[in-house]
């Protein structure tokens, strides 16, 4: 490691060009390596990147996606006309990613850790299995099974809720309740599948380090607190760096599966994603949306160069890049 | 700390470095494209302008043999149909053989039919892609909706110069007015299929006739009718009323002191005035309040079920759990009650319209039509196909039902499906004109039926259709404000005197006067043009 | 003496802790569960009973419409559907896991300096997606991708989480090993092949369980560049069928001669239980590969 240093250090001393040459000549292997991947994410996401400029054109068909004319922040307009809907939407958007992130990873990593001391193998692989069924089932069917348990007419939680001697809740009319149901729907569907990533991140850790903790007489719940979690730091670091990104893009087909994006609950409901849907469907215009797409992606890339950095502060090994 | 600046620094040039390496790079390449595909795209056009003018000049020459033999091109040729959903495996079996022949003959083309997901219906769907990236094909089936869309990207071929020429037979078996739905700045986009009587559709209000036996109302005409009606049919049968929302072009039809009906098919907002052809901002109107005003009332006495806007059942009317929905053109005695006769036996339907003496508008066609791509060269093709399709009783008997006698058997002049699986969309081929119907249709509702458009009036916008793309901003706002106070209002969910000031506020805010001055102007061209 | 008690004490509440634990991940399954029955009793239901009752899970009326359905759109084109889908999960996850691991490696060789600028190539197209329109011109245009086989691949082989995933991986084998390796005069390729690959078998098994069962519910990419039906994987007849479910259920009052007797909810419950099965059967094939100490092992042997 020392020796290698030294070398490029003095390699670069000299040249540039040598010192380009230098480089190639010892990392030949990894640019090879990493070639293959480089070529495809060139060729599927950065050069039809330059498409983005459609955003800032009123496109048509004969002039191609370059020659259209172009119209400034035109496909904004709509968006940021409405400001206090906008910032409604922008607020809804974020709390809610927040919530799914925030619990959703506290389940996942809590089930990890539970499946991690079951000693039952059929029990741990039935289970397992059926943990990540509902991210099968599409948010259509779900929207469908929820209906199921929350209608005011029939509804099974209502029909408890009469039994018991309470009053019915009028789910669908009431915002109020939407946070905390589509969170529970989210964790619902992700968290198994999820936990699998932390489960098999457990499953690499250092038994060694159990066994002489049991040794020094920690039980489980502090072999729990005192090394799973501490270990599993980094890949939740990792992941809550991964996510942060889209904290901005919301998931249209959950939210029209699950409101029928009814007016009714737009308060709490209403995200970036279905304000655009409902401003731009009566026109088939999706340049309108792709706009509002750049607005979410510049967003997010600002907040995650900043937790970036943030993170890199406490320990530049948890840092993105 | 001077380390980690300078590995900052170098990261991020490597990045721009990067990011605009690519970027310019694919600039140009995507440059090019653009180009190549719009000067692809002109000189296409503009070969496929001079291959049909050869054509013409052509059948011009032969035209004293008789147009009929003149207009079947010499040589074969290929054109590829765009048509969504699934290939039944007959289909499949007919294109090979029966149909195919009689393409071949007839107008010496060879058909290939491609099949997409009825998901890609639409703007923004494959089939734009397909024309945006230069793929070639020559038709595809489109609505007024799409298609005005289409325009405003300049996808779709301009017809004008073809549809005179090559469509003989559709001619005799078509309404030309069908046109009106897809003619934007002069030109004609799409060329129409089929031909069914719309009049007053959406107009009526479709009933439980059973139950209204039953419970002894014998007409209803007025609104106090119907909601005497709809509170009865709770009481005594726990139905809802419905799951629609209120649409005052059926439910409070011609309560008001106007004759006003919306401008377009399906637009909620902007309607108009049948006598002075004046635009009017429906929430404006006494008829949105009345609208409103009732449905509230409803809500207020448990007949709209509190889950109006969040349940998707698709067929509330048919599986016995609303008692009105609104109607289409007396069709519910073959749309509605053989489906509600599986779930309630001796169910019966009928339509009523409330304020019967006031006059009933034909407010646009419901025909599919076919659009030929801007890429492709065989347009008089296309419009010979479609016109073959509607040619006459054989051939869209042919193309709808298939073989006689193997796929169907003619009982009474009637059709008997011996095999159910689909071909060329019966509904798109249906033609009052010259199909036979099929048994489904019963005597009593072809007697309705037939002469249900003559009782209806041509609505002064009838063919009308909005090009929003000067006032997208506007519409993309004015819908949001739509979906979010008015649609809770016309649910029943939030009455009238507490929320109306605010939709107004709130529309107007949105930018309406721009939007109503546009549609105006497009509207008062429409109006000098006709 | 006091020591014995300490642990009987501990042991017990790490067993109460334990019961706790398996009470809980059983509650977690029979939710997990409870829609998975719903959806299997619908889809054996009769439409009209679903549409006045609702889902359930012991079906009101016995029908098989829904399958029928499924049959009769598939056809004889079944076992070739089933293959496109199975060639496509099989050489797809394959050749993802492989660029994926070598990609994900020189993440994390700590002396190659490009690596940052890299991560940041990678993580980009994480947040900026390119737009659909430029990006099926550049598919179908430039890279010919209609009706190819590798157009089911080759646009998603490439993910940027999966990578990140797997150096997350990577980053949990101890550099000794690595190191030991060099000074032992092994190249980068070597030590990838002979240290990382086999090393972190349970980060690749996960990313290619990842992999795999995206490959396995793709249909996008079908709609997207497939026209001939040779080449349809089971995904998308499925979608293609329910799409037209639900346009002819939905047209049913603007058209004519339809009825409440399409069986769109029930087909939507069916198409769930035919695709589910084979992820059944995928899991606990992964998870045996699942298991702990392997990289200790290495390292002490």
């Amino acid at each position: 490691m020392l020796v290698s240093r030294q070398k490029q250090d003095s390699g670069g001393a000299h040249r540039p060009e040598n010192r380009i040459a230098g480089h190639f000549k010892k990392y030949h292997q990894l640019w090879l390596l990493a070639l293959p991947g480089i070529i495809l994410t060139l060729m599927f996401a950065y050069i039809p990147m330059s498409g983005l400029v459609i955003i800032f054109k009123d496109y048509n068909y004969r002039d191609g996606i370059f020659g259209s004319p172009w119209v400034g922040f035109k496909n904004f307009e709509f968006f940021f006309a409405n400001f206090s809907k906008a910032w409604r939407a922008t607020r809804n958007t974020i709390l809610l990613n927040l919530c799914y992130t925030v619990f959703g990873t506290a389940m996942a990593v809590m089930l990890a850790v539970m499946f991690n001391e079951i000693r039952h193998k059929k029990y741990l692989k039935a289970t397992q299995s059926l943990s990540i069924m509902p991210y099968f089932i599409s948010w259509v069917v779900a929207g469908g099974i929820l209906r199921a348990l929350l209608n005011y007419d029939g509804g099974a939680i209502n029909n408890l809720l009469v039994t018991l001697g309470f009053d019915k809740v009028d789910f669908y009319n009431d915002p109020k309740y939407w946070r905390i149901i589509l969170t529970l729907c989210n964790i619902w569907k992700g968290a198994g599948y999820n936990g699998i990533i932390y489960f098999s991140t457990i499953a690499g850790f250092d038994t060694s380090l159990y066994e002489s903790a049991q040794v020094d007489g920690a039980n489980l719940w502090q072999r729990i607190r005192y090394i799973t979690i501490p270990l599993l730091k980094p890949t939740i670091v990792i992941m809550f760096l991964l996510s942060i990104g889209k904290i901005m893009s919301g998931d249209l087909t959950m939210m029209m599966s699950i409101t029928n994006l009814s007016s009714m609950l737009l308060e709490t409901t209403d995200i970036i994603d279905t304000y655009v849907y409902r401003s731009v469907i009566g026109m088939g215009d999706f340049v309108m949306g792709s706009a509002v797409g750049l607005y979410q992606s510049m967003f997010g890339f600002a907040l995650v160069l900043f937790s970036n950095w943030l993170v890199g502060k406490f320990d530049k090994e948890y840092r993105l890049f | 700390m001077k380390k980690k600046v300078l590995s900052a620094l170098l990261t991020t040039a490597l990045m721009l470095s990067l990011l605009t390496g690519c970027g310019s790079d694919a600039g140009q390449e995507g440059t090019s494209s653009g180009d190549s595909g719009s000067a692809s795209g002109s000189t296409e056009q503009s070969s496929q302008q001079e291959s049909s003018a050869e054509v013409s000049e052509e059948n011009t020459g032969t035209e004293g043999n008789g147009t009929e033999a003149s207009l079947r091109p010499e040589t074969l040729d290929k054109i590829t149909v765009v048509l969504f959903g699934e290939e039944s495996p007959r289909m499949q079996e007919l294109m090979e053989n029966e149909f195919q022949q009689m393409f071949i003959d007839e107008i010496n083309t060879e058909v290939e039919l491609m099949y997409l997901p009825w998901t890609e219906n639409g703007a923004g769907g494959k089939v734009d892609l397909m024309i945006a990236s230069g793929q070639e094909f020559d038709a595809c089936i489109v609505d007024p909706k799409w298609a005005a869309s289409s325009y405003s990207k300049g996808y779709l071929q301009d017809l004008s110069g073809i549809i005179d020429k090559y469509l003989p037979d559709w001619h005799e078996n078509v309404d030309p007015t069908a046109f009106d739905a897809y003619r934007f700045d002069g030109g004609v986009y799409a060329i129409p299929i089929g031909n069914k009587p719309t009049g007053g559709v959406f107009n009526t209000v479709c009933v439980r006739q059973d139950i209204m036996d039953a419970l002894g109302i014998k007409n209803i005409s007025t609104l106090e009718e119907l909601t005497e009606y709809v509170k009865k049919a709770k009481e005594e049968y726990g139905l809802y009323a419905t799951y629609e929302l209120a649409s005052a072009e059926y439910i409070i039809r011609g309560t008001g002191d106007r004759n006003i009906t919306p401008l377009c098919k399906g637009m909620t907002d902007v309607w108009v005035d049948q006598d002075t052809n004046e635009l009017i901002n429906f929430v404006e109107t006494p008829e949105f309040e009345a609208a409103v005003k009732l449905y509230n009332d409803w809500y207020a006495q448990d007949l709209i079920p509190k889950d109006i806007l969040t349940n998707t059942v698709t067929l509330p009317f048919q599986a016995n759990m609303t008692s009105i929905m609104r109607g289409t053109c007396g069709t519910t005695l073959i749309e509605n009650e053989p489906g509600l006769k599986t779930v309630v036996p001796e169910g019966k339907t009928a339509e009523y319209y409330i304020s019967p003496e006031k006059p009933i508008y034909k407010m646009t066609y419901e025909n599919t039509a076919f659009q030929v791509p801007v890429t492709s060269q065989k347009a008089d093709r296309v419009a010979l196909f479609v016109n073959l399709l509607q040619k006459n009783t054989e051939m869209a008997n042919l193309f709808a039902y298939g073989v006689e006698g193997t796929d169907y058997e003619l009982v009474d002049g009637k059709v008997s499906k011996i095999s159910t699986e689909e071909l060329f969309y019966e509904w798109m081929i249906y033609n009052v004109k010259i199909s036979s119907p099929t048994t489904a249709y019963t005597d009593e509702f072809m007697e309705i039926y037939k002469d249900w458009d003559n009782k209806a009036l041509p609505s002064v916008s009838f063919g009308f259709s909005v090009d929003y793309s000067n006032i997208m901003t506007e519409k993309a706002q004015i819908d949001n404000v739509w979906t979010e106070l008015a649609t809770p209002m016309l649910a029943g969910l939030k009455d009238y005197d507490s929320n109306i000031e605010e939709l107004k506020a709130e529309l107007k805010k949105a930018g309406w006067d721009t939007y109503i001055a546009e549609i105006q102007r497009q509207f008062d061209e429409f109006l000098a043009n006709k | 003496m006091e020591k014995k008690k300490q642990t009987i004490k501990q042991s017990r509440s790490d067993r109460a802790l334990r019961i706790f634990f398996y009470i809980f991940i059983g509650f977690f399954a029979v939710i997990c569960l409870y829609p998975l029955l719903l959806a299997v009793g619908t889809s054996f239901s009769d439409e009209v009973s679903v549409t006045v009752n609702g889902y359930s899970v012991i079906p009101k009326k016995f029908s098989l419409e829904a399958y029928k359905m499924i049959l009769g759109s598939l056809g004889k084109n079944i076992m070739n559907a089933y293959c496109v889908t199975i060639a496509v999960t099989v050489a797809g996850t394959l050749f993802s896991v492989l660029i994926s691991a070598a990609f994900a490696y020189v993440l994390t060789v700590k002396e190659f300096r490009p690596r940052g600028a890299l991560n940041m190539f990678l993580y980009i197209p994480m947040i900026f997606s390119a737009g659909l329109l430029p990006w099926y011109i550049m598919c179908t245009k430039y890279y010919q991708l209609t009706d190819k086989f590798w157009a089911l691949i080759l646009p998603c082989c490439m993910n940027a989480f999966n990578v990140f995933l797997l150096r997350n991986f990577f980053k949990s084998i101890p550099e000794e090993l690595a190191e030991a390796a060099k000074i032992d005069g092994a190249s980068y390729l070597k030590i990838f092949g002979i240290i990382y690959f086999p090393l972190a078998k349970v980060g690749l098994v996960t990313v290619g369980l990842f992999y795999a069962l995206s490959y396995w519910n793709d249909y996008y990419l079908a709609l997207m560049f497939i026209n001939k039906q040779k080449l349809y994987p089971l995904q998308y007849y499925l979608y293609n069928m329910l799409a037209n479910v639900q346009f002819i259920a939905n047209q049913a009052n603007a058209s004519l001669g339809y009825n409440i007797n399409i069986p769109l909810e029930t087909t939507k419950m069916a198409t769930i239980c035919v695709t589910i099965g084979p992820i059944i059967l995928l899991y606990p094939f992964a998870q045996k590969y699942i298991t702990k100490g392997v990289i200790v092992g290495a390292v002490k042997g």
